[in-house]
């Protein structure tokens, strides 16, 4: 147990230099920007029927456009909860979330639907993509969502996949494929839209260290490149410093949010939720 | 009650060994039994699956059962308490009457054997009601009385027993009814060229011994007074011990009376008829209309077979990990198929069980639908079948064991396979890997194959005969399948496969005449053939499955972007789901094959109704028989003086007939019939209007056989009803080209004529020569005519003209496309009621396409997440999962259809492109079935598919 936390705290160490660099390039363009997404006093409780869960209890943050933020947080405190609400994939229960300057209260499913498929790219940990369609299919979908012929959109999911390092593997199948590279396809799939942001819950959770550095220097490449903006939540430290800014919560609140080179300490993020 | 017997002894001893097995592993055996509990919906889902194949055993047993006990019970009727029935027979074979002191002899011989004897006089008369202008040409009269017991009931008036005593007339309830007769009307009875005027004494209750309610009844020298025949009797009928229907003893009587050669003079004491043969005969009978409730229900139950298959590898599928996490456990294999064996011994026992009960009730069904919607055969008899309604015991339980064993062995077979499962992709819930291309297991599985199939298809060969050509066909079927499987190692699954299923479609599309002539083949080569190529279209289809999207996305997504994508994922999936899918779209096409199978020949059928009509009538309208011995003489001269007849007859028919004896020498189990010997002159053989149906292969043609019977006295030609015909679903004759038979006639006996040819057509009946022989044998008169009319709108008003000028010789005509019509509309009933009783099966494929769904559903609930965050509206997550299964279903649908349109075709050039019909394709009924079809398949699907619709995204990326 203790070598494990050993282990860690060394991780720990080497994050935060290379957090700095991230910083540096992140902070000389963000300025201009104003918010893509905002909460506020966002409250989310599920009804369980016997119960009532207070997952979110008034969370109020912005988001600004280009920046990429990372999320931590002990286990159940709400990460997710808080990327699906901002997302739109699950409905508020007060307050109220902006994106791109529309309130998400008052758009309906299919509104809501078309915002995600126009302007919203996903990376999850597992599940991510479709096992009947081939790698390059798979990515094509959100632009045949969204109205691209399919000539044009073959063409930029092959570009996509060549620019995540996958090229030659268009035709294989995700069971074809390893965890780095279907995780590669996810990502392909999450900017082929080329979106405006893209959310992770945890996208390089199943994934070994060297796999995970990979899959961030991508990101935080894409990030630099296209000037999207990245909402990541992760346990990760080593993914966590690669953010230009780092919003810890706790028990459904923000906790705080850490300048830039600054890490939560590993005793916070293992509190769970007994001692909440 | 043989056979049920040993099922239930088979049943009991594995139902023991099972429990026993069960006894020695009481954790496992706990462990099956609380699955079968666990979740009581889907209990009750793979229940009702389950149970299709026993309740389709179940229903057409009581079928069979009910069947049997309608055509039976008017048998028990005729003959209520008589057994056997003896008769005298002259030396030229006539019924003659006898001495009735031969009464005394009979009992003699019967001794224990027989209840009691009674000699009696059942003969014909004519009856008139003069008060009510009403007359019965036909009547049987019985001269009763003398009997040696009690053992034939008594006779039964108003409730009452009566006796019938000399002198008095006692009248059959139904007959009164016609003739409007009471106690006490005045009625003249004709017999014997006399006039008899008679007070009636009473009515006889239709019941007993007078069940049909007809005839009259007196004593038996009141009889022998009016028919001339003081002290003779034309009958004895002997009761044996028992009842109506548990009489015992009937062949020691006939073989005693066979034995003892009774004689009165020249006359001899034969048996004429008896009720168990009778009883016999009238089952075979219905074994041709049950057999094919059978036949139908064959491919019902296979359907229901491969939902039990899809029921099983669905609930291995869903255990996959709770079952391999067992196996890391150390659980070993042995042990998880026990643990699958004693949960589908449960099941099999509930689910048969049920479905032989539910059976009987879908048996009342087909019998209400047969009794209330369907015209029977003889027109104005209703079929009142539900008052004959039955099961039986053996049916019932011949139906569950049936059903258990075909159940339990569909799932122990299943679950051997699912219980293989790999530890490691069990748990992490990986699909199984395609077999690689070097796969030695598959190249082998190929020799083996190819090995079975040249065995089987030479055996086949070499032994030839009924049974042999399915065989065959089934032996080359899998030399090729095996060919597949080795070709695979060298050009891959794909084009191996591909090639092996097209050629064997394409071989079992072959009409029956391709195989080798002495190859047998019958329904048994229809239902394998039908089901190997519905297998190889699969195969077609599923190993070219990308080629399938590719193809079908193009189609769909034509100028929307998003409907392509939406497509190619909707039929992405089942097609990469090959097995489950397979067997949907096999149970769709196996039901789907024998409708459209049915539509095409009812379609052939009513379309070529005027080229039936042509072929049976030889050109003409209206057919006549005399029904008394008085043959018509002046045809041609009473039809001219008619003023109504004479300008629309415009031609005619009519060979001399008579009455003749036709006794079957090859045949001596048969007992010689009466019939018609007919007399075609030159004219009429030389031209003969009618085609034959089969003659001897020494002639070239059927013209050839009829001017043989010019110039040779020593063959015939027989009306198609004396033919065998193996496929007719009522009595036919039992007689074969080359017989050779016997013709009495009132002046000699024509011996060892030998039958060339037998006719196409039922409106000449009889054995026909040149009429020079037939005159011989002193018939001069037509008792058969055929009338051609002028406008055949008004055959309907000629034939009624005709009765009445030819009412002397009690002429009864029948206008040839009326009773066509009748017979093709009874024809088509029968075919909605197979049809009816086919969508069965076809429930269970709708049923096999829900619980599919059902589960995709489940196991996509993560995916429908993530594409309902990528954006994926609701909306297209409810199409996405309509247009899978509509997919399914058409594709079952397509696959059924056309295979079912190439049958049909290969049926038409076979049998009736010869006769000259047209292929008709009844387009419009056969996609209406497909419609209804795909439309119940759609209400069953959209309900999950709605619930997939609803489920909300950041719900189903969270599940676990
Ligand atoms: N569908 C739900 N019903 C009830 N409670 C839920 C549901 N989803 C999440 N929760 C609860 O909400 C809280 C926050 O969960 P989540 O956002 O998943 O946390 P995190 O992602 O930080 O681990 C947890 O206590 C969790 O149990
Ligand atoms: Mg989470």
């Amino acid at each position: 147990m203790e070598a494990t936390i050993e282990v860690t705290k060394t991780a720990h160490f080497d994050a935060q230099n290379s957090a700095m660099i991230g910083f540096e390039t992140w902070s000389g363009e963000s300025e201009n920007n104003g918010s893509i997404v905002r909460s506020n006093g966002l409250k989310k409780t599920y009804d369980t029927g016997r119960t009532k869960v207070e997952a979110l209890k008034g969370v109020s943050i912005s988001i600004k456009k280009g920046e990429m933020v990372a999320i931590m947080g002990p286990s159940g405190c709400g990460k997710t909860t808080l990327l699906n609400t901002l997302s739109g994939l699950d409905s508020i229960t007060e307050g109220d979330v902006m994106v791109d300057g529309v309130s998400l209260n008052q758009l309906s499913d299919n509104e809501k639907t078309d915002i995600r498929a126009k302007k919203m790219g996903f990376i999850f940990q597992f599940y991510n993509l479709l096992p009947v369609l081939e790698a390059v299919e798979n990515v094509e979908l959100p632009l045949l969502l969204s109205g691209v012929k399919p000539k044009e959109a073959r063409k930029r999911a092959e570009q996509m996949l060549a620019l995540v390092g996958l090229k030659g593997m268009e035709h294989q199948r995700p069971a074809e494929l390893s965890g780095g590279q279907r995780q590669r396809v996810t990502i392909a799939r999450a900017l082929v839209n080329n979106p405006a942001i893209v959310w992770g819950d945890e996208p390089t959770g199943d994934l070994d260290s060297n796999t995970s550095q990979e899959i961030m220097d991508l990101l935080c490449r894409l990030n630099r490149e296209n000037n999207q903006t990245f909402v990541i939540v992760t346990h990760d430290l080593n993914v966590a410093k690669r953010a230009h800014r780092i919003i810890t919560m706790r028990n459904g609140r923000v906790h705080e949010e850490l300048p830039p080179g600054v890490l939560p300490t590993m005793e916070f993020l293992e509190g769970s939720m007994e001692n909440q | 009650m043989d056979f049920a017997v040993l099922l239930t002894v088979i049943f009991a001893v594995v139902l023991t060994a099972i429990l026993l097995s069960g006894a020695r592993n009481r954790i496992t055996f706990k462990m099956g039994m609380r699955n079968i509990w666990r979740r009581k919906v889907n209990t009750v889902i793979i229940l009702s699956g389950l149970m299709v194949g026993t309740i389709i055993i179940s229903s057409s047993f009581v079928v069979r059962d009910t069947m049997n006990e309608f055509v039976t019970d008017s048998v028990y009727d005729t003959y209520y308490m008589d057994d056997v029935v003896l008769v005298g027979k002259a030396v030229n074979g006539e019924e003659v009457y006898f001495n009735q002191e031969v009464m005394d002899d009979v009992e003699a011989v019967c001794g224990k054997n027989a209840d009691g004897g009674r000699g009696y006089i059942k003969d014909e008369v004519s009856l008139s009601h003069p008060a009510a202008s009403l007359f019965e040409p036909v009547v049987t009269i019985n001269g009763v009385g003398y009997e040696t017991s009690s053992a034939f009931g008594p006779f039964v008036s108003n409730g009452n027993e009566v006796e019938i005593s000399s002198n008095e007339l006692w009248v059959g309830e139904n007959l009164a009814e016609d003739l409007d007769i009471t106690s006490g009307s005045l009625v003249i009875i004709y017999a014997m060229g006399a006039q008899h005027n008679m007070l009636v004494t009473g009515i006889l209750d239709a019941e007993g011994r007078t069940e049909d309610g007809n005839g009259i009844f007196v004593a038996l020298e009141t009889a022998q007074t009016m028919l001339n025949e003081p002290g003779r009797i034309n009958m004895i009928a002997i009761s044996n011990p028992g009842g109506v229907r548990d009489s015992v003893g009937e062949e020691q009587v006939i073989d005693a009376i066979d034995e003892a050669d009774l004689k009165d003079g020249s006359i001899t004491i034969e048996v004429l008829s008896s009720k168990k043969a009778d009883i016999e005969l009238e089952k075979e009978a219905a074994e041709g209309f049950t057999s094919i409730f059978l036949f139908l229900g064959v491919f019902s139950i296979i359907t229901g077979v491969i939902l039990i298959i899809n029921i099983f590898v669905m609930l291995g599928e869903e255990r996959k990990s709770e079952m391999g996490m067992a196996r890391a456990l150390g659980m070993r294999q042995k042990v998880l198929r026990k643990l699958y064996l004693y949960e589908g011994t449960g099941y099999a026992v509930f689910a048969s069980f049920l479905g032989a009960i539910i059976g009987i009730g879908v048996g009342y069904g087909v019998m209400y639908f047969i009794s209330e919607f369907m015209t029977s055969p003889q027109p104005g008899v209703q079929w009142s079948l539900l008052e004959h309604f039955t099961y039986t015991a053996d049916g019932l339980i011949t139906a569950f064991v049936m059903g258990f064993f075909i159940t339990l062995t569909t799932i122990i077979i299943t679950s051997s396979r699912i219980s293989k499962i790999n530890i490691i992709r069990a748990v992490r819930n990986i699909p199984e890997p395609p077999i690689d291309k070097g796969s030695k297991k598959m190249f082998r599985t190929g020799f083996v194959l190819i090995i079975l199939g040249a065995l089987l298809a030479l055996m086949a060969y070499s032994a030839g005969g009924p049974g042999t050509m399915a065989l065959f066909a089934g032996g080359i079927t899998s030399i090729i399948f095996g060919t597949g499987l080795i070709l695979r190692r060298y050009v891959g699954d794909r084009i191996a496969m591909t090639l092996a299923g097209i050629v064997v479609l394409v071989m079992l599309s072959l009409p029956f005449e391709a195989w080798p002539g002495h190859l047998v083949g019958d329904m048994d080569m229809f239902i394998l053939g039908g089901m190997f190529r519905i297998l190889s279209a699969l195969m077609v289809i599923m190993f070219n499955s990308d080629y399938v999207v590719k193809f079908i996305s193009f189609i769909a997504g034509k100028g929307k972007n998003g409907r392509k994508a939406l497509v190619k994922i909707a039929i992405s999936y089942p097609l990469t789901s090959k097995f489950r899918t397979g067997m949907t779209v096999a149970m769709f096409a196996l039901i789907i094959f024998v409708i459209t199978i049915m539509q095409v020949m009812v379609g052939m059928f009513s379309y070529n109704i005027d080229a039936q009509i042509d072929e049976v009538s030889g050109g003409y309208h209206i057919i006549g028989n005399t029904i008394s011995d008085t043959p018509i003489i002046m045809l041609e001269e009473t039809i001219e003086q008619n003023e109504l007849l004479a300008p629309e007859v415009v031609g005619f028919f009519a060979p001399i007939s008579g009455n003749a004896i036709i006794e079957t020498p090859d045949y001596p189990d048969e007992q010689p019939f009466p019939n018609q010997f007919v007399g075609f002159d030159n004219d009429s053989l030389e031209n003969s209007p009618f085609k034959l149906k089969t003659y001897m292969d020494s002639y070239p043609n059927g013209e050839a056989v009829w001017r043989e019977l010019m110039v040779n006295e020593s063959v015939v030609v027989a009306d198609s009803s004396l033919a065998y015909d193996e496929y007719a679903m009522e009595i036919t004759g039992y007689l074969l080209l080359g017989d050779k038979i016997n013709v009495l006639t009132k002046t000699g006996s024509y011996e060892n004529l030998t039958i060339i040819g037998f006719m196409d057509s039922f409106v000449i009946r009889g054995i026909i020569q040149h009429e020079s022989l037939v005159k011989d044998a002193g018939i001069y008169g037509s008792s058969q005519i055929l009338i051609k009319v002028r406008d055949e709108g008004k055959s309907s008003e000629v034939a009624k003209e005709l009765e009445k000028a030819f009412l002397a010789n009690g002429l009864q005509t029948i206008v040839i496309r009326e009773t066509m019509e009748e017979q093709l509309g009874a024809m088509n009933q029968f075919f909605d009621l197979f049809q009816a009783y086919m969508s069965i099966g076809l429930i269970v494929g709708i049923a096999g396409l829900g619980i599919i769904i059902i589960r995709a559903v489940t196991e996509r609930f993560k995916e429908i997440g993530m594409i309902r965050a990528i954006g994926f509206k609701r909306k297209m997550v409810l199409s996405s999962f309509l247009i899978e299964s509509t997919f399914v279903a058409v594709l079952g649908i397509l696959i059924g259809v056309s295979l079912g349109v190439v049958s049909g075709y290969s049926f038409w050039l076979e049998d009736f492109k010869e006769i000259g019909w047209s292929f008709y394709l009844p387009w419009g009924e056969i996609a209406l079935v497909g419609f209804m079809a795909l439309a119940v398949s759609l209400l069953c699907t959209i309900p999950p598919s709605y619930k997939a619709s609803k489920i909300s995204p950041a719900e189903a990326l969270r599940y676990e």
